[in-house]
């Protein structure tokens, strides 16, 4: 079993298999050898932490993907397709996605950052940027030139 | 020092945004902006290429919604290395030019279409040219990145760019040309000014051309790969194009009434690495163009829409003889010539001892050919509308063949007898030909398939046939499907008893009703209570056992005398958890009602259905809304 703290002070006792499914995490677990000592993990709140380690326990008994699969999906054409399971599982508010999101990425966690990259991808595919700000309380935060050359730009996509 | 810098940045943005209109309320927002703020330049990158994948023009929208999405956007190179470009939009060429800038020294693909409202081509042209021509000045400047060229226009569009963008391609690998025109019977000859240094390697080129006829420049001999749809061009053009392409290795010609004949003196057309040739909708012109064609490392010929004619025989007959690396000959006619008298073909007899597999769709003229034909080593045999003796002597030679399919074979004699050992065959398919298994011995068959088609006479012979093939060999058959059989309840589980083994059982079409289901049930000595009412009582058989005990998947479709009653007490006794030491399989299943004498599925029927699990049914139901309405 392995101990895992979280930045607010939690304490999470899981599988090891279950905790390897992060990279980072596997890597720590390797360097330390056996030992009792926690994990502390600072970038993960525990309401976060928890739902990550239910995606873990659920594919906990899939390959890891190598560098070669990460390799060949950088060529490949990308999907936006989500598996029945993991739709399910990332229907959490906006704020809990991104921070899923950035736990993933923290912890690498690839298949579970894809999850969430795809969710966020599926999210905007269709709508114009003003939606997309509203959609996430996005500030337009464009200098007026930088305006002005967005201007120039949307041109680009009008009838002649 | 820097944390204080950083406090300090951090108001002076905060003062900046209130004092725009309307800016406490963005401050208020930006506070909150997971996805402005917070996300990682590289996850951002993630999302933003899954967006690419699936629409191009979203990622362009993407740069535009803030600051840190921009920067990202126009950071990363590998988003810029596809210019979609649409001549119906404005200033095309600068935009090309700012995405080469972003590109950095990618390689590129463009994609051009034209959305705007086809013209007449004067119009066309007037409203055209001068954008076109500085977009193709700017295509040029970087045509020596080029790896993918796709474009989609009208003729004089197509025209001039294509007339500014001649020069070196020499990292060009894919060439996608569609001219778009109102009449579809319109084709543009077409210079494809594209050109290779003269030491250039051995690249391979990828072309697909629609409503055009392409000449190549020097990339002709790179091109391994190549499409052609287009309506009747001169037949010598045709034979053109294929020799300026001496390297070819798969071609597809789509290339309907073709015109003019072949000059008094030609040389044939070399095509020494070609490896799969696909001729569409050829009629006048397929025997001369199997002339023209030297194919001798040929393996797969696919010709399909074509007349048999005497001509089509002559012409497959000497390119046949030409051709002995075949491995896989498809010949499927438009099924127009509805001869019905063989012709005398006396040609001498080949035998192609590399085909694997053979799939033709013939008639009596078609006959005469394969009359002299043999295929040995036969893996895969499909034939349709050709006569039995044919069937019979390509089975009798080929001891390998592991699949067969007979479609309306005609000419079976009424004597039959069990004279075919077929060792190796696992899967067969017939439709209007079951006679076929009279003569049938085939131990290792796994699969059958019979197609009666509601036909009286076809159904009554089956009823007796098959009972007996299956009795004859015994094969460990897994798979069984049976379409438009009229047949009796008693007949379909006599026959299933002949078939212990079955594990998928596919019914589509037949008469049977849900007493066959009921044959099926698991006793209930095998299984846990089932609740079924006093007239749905399960009868257990007298030796314990049930039919078709390795059962796991059924598809029954449009069986009118099927109900869903019936349904759901097989799937009750299959998939029920049982206490049983050994429970039967679980059951997956696909059924259809359309057509039953109950086709009206209730709420609660299609859900008991649901509830066993792995069940596809043709049915939609909203979910039930939870609660109190």
């Amino acid at each position: 079993m392995v101990n895992l703290v979280t930045s607010d002070n939690e304490s999470f006792t899981v599988e090891k298999a279950v905790a390897s499914r992060s990279v980072l995490i596997k890597n720590m677990l390797e360097d330390v050898g056996e030992s009792d000592q926690p994990i502390p993990l600072p970038n993960v709140t525990a309401s976060v932490l928890k739902k990550v380690l239910e995606y873990c326990d659920h594919h906990k008994n899939e390959p890891m993907p190598t560098s070669e699969d990460l390799a060949a999906e950088d060529t490949r054409k990308r999907t936006t397709d989500i598996g029945e399971w993991d739709q399910k599982f990332i229907q959490v508010d906006q704020e809990m996605l991104f921070e899923i999101i950035l736990a993933a990425n923290y912890l690498d966690i690839k298949p579970l950052l894809d999850v969430g990259c795809k969710t966020v991808a599926n999210m905007i595919k269709g709508k114009t940027p003003e939606e997309i700000r509203k959609l996430f309380n996005i500030v337009n935060d464009f200098t007026p030139e930088e305006e002005a050359q967005i201007k120039k730009e949307n041109e680009w996509a009008e009838d002649r | 020092m820097g944390s204080h810098q950083q406090h300090t940045d951090s108001l002076e943005q905060a003062l900046t945004l209130v004092s725009r209109p309307g800016g406490i309320e963005d401050f208020r927002m930006s506070s909150r902006s997971i996805a402005q703020n917070r996300l990682p330049a590289d996850v951002l990158f993630e999302i933003f290429g899954t967006s690419q994948a699936s629409s191009e023009s979203d990622l362009f929208r993407l740069a535009h919604v803030c600051l840190a999405w921009r920067h990202v956007i126009h950071e990363h190179s590998a988003f810029w290395s596809t210019i979609p470009l649409d001549l119906g939009k404005r200033d095309q060429g600068e935009k090309a030019a700012f995405w080469v800038d972003r590109a950095g020294e990618r390689l590129l693909s463009i994609k051009i279409e034209d959305t705007s409202r086809p013209q007449n081509n004067d119009g066309d042209r007037l409203l055209s040219d001068a954008p076109l021509v500085h977009l193709g000045v700017i295509l040029r400047s970087f045509m020596d990145r080029w790896t993918s060229f796709i474009v989609s226009a009208s003729p004089s569009k197509m025209d001039t760019i294509l007339r500014l963008c001649s020069g070196f391609t020499p990292k060009l690998t894919n060439i996608k040309i569609t001219v778009v025109a109102d009449d579809p019977h319109v084709m543009t000859p077409l210079i494809v000014p594209f050109s290779l240094p003269s030491d250039h390697g051995s690249s391979e080129i990828v072309v697909s051309t629609t409503r055009c006829l392409p000449t190549f420049w020097s990339i002709g001999r790179n091109i391994t790969n190549l499409n052609i749809d287009c309506y009747a061009p001169d037949f010598q053009d045709t034979l053109e194009l294929l020799r300026a392409c001496p390297n070819l290795m798969w071609c597809s010609l789509h290339i309907p009434d073709s015109e003019g004949d072949l000059p008094p003196a030609w040389t044939k057309v070399q095509l020494p690495h070609l490896i799969g040739l696909h001729m569409l909708f050829f009629y006048d012109t397929l025997g001369r163009l199997l002339d023209a064609l030297e194919v001798p490392l040929l393996q797969c010929l696919i010709v399909q829409q074509f007349s048999w004619d005497e001509a089509a025989v002559q012409a497959f007959w000497s390119f046949f003889r030409r051709c002995r690396n075949l491995e896989k000959i498809y010949l499927h006619d438009d099924d127009h010539n509805d001869e019905h008298m063989e012709h005398g073909f006396g040609e001498a007899p080949i035998t192609l001892g590399s085909v694997i597999d053979l799939d033709v769709h013939g008639n009596y003229i078609a006959a005469s050919l394969f009359r002299k034909l043999s295929f040995p080593n036969l893996k895969k045999l499909e034939l349709q509308n050709l006569p039995f003796d044919i069937f019979h002597s390509y089975a009798s030679l080929a001891m390998h063949l592991t699949e067969i399919s007979l479609f309306d074979i005609f000419d079976i004699p009424d004597v039959r007898t069990p004279t075919l050992l077929l060792p190796s065959l696992t899967a067969l398919t017939l439709r209007q030909s079951s006679e076929v298994l009279d003569f049938l011995t085939a131990p290792r068959l796994e699969s059958l398939s019979v197609r009666c088609d509601y036909d009286k006479a076809t159904a009554q012979h089956l009823g007796k046939s098959l009972p007996q093939f299956l009795r004859r060999q015994r094969p460990a058959l897994r798979s069984l499907g049976l379409f438009g059989w009229d047949a009796s309840d008693e007949e379909m589980i006599g026959l299933m008893k002949e078939a212990p083994s079955l594990k998928k059982l596919a019914l589509h079409g037949c008469s049977v009703s849900d007493d066959v289901l009921h044959a099926l049930v698991v006793p209930l000595s095998t299984s846990t209570s089932v609740d079924a009412g006093p007239e749905q009582e399960i009868s257990t058989r007298a030796d314990g056992s049930c039919l078709l005990p390795e059962l796991t998947a059924v598809i029954l479709s449009n069986n009118p005398h099927i109900t869903p009653l019936g349904v759901i007490e097989f799937l009750k006794s299959r998939n029920s958890r049982s206490s049983s030491a050994r429970p039967p399989p679980h059951v997956e299943a696909e059924i259809i009602f359309r057509g039953s004498i109950r086709a009206e599925l209730t709420r609660d029927e299609y859900d008991t259905i649901q509830s066993y699990g792995g069940i596809s049914l043709g049915v939609q139901f909203a979910p039930r809304c939870e609660g109190p309405e």
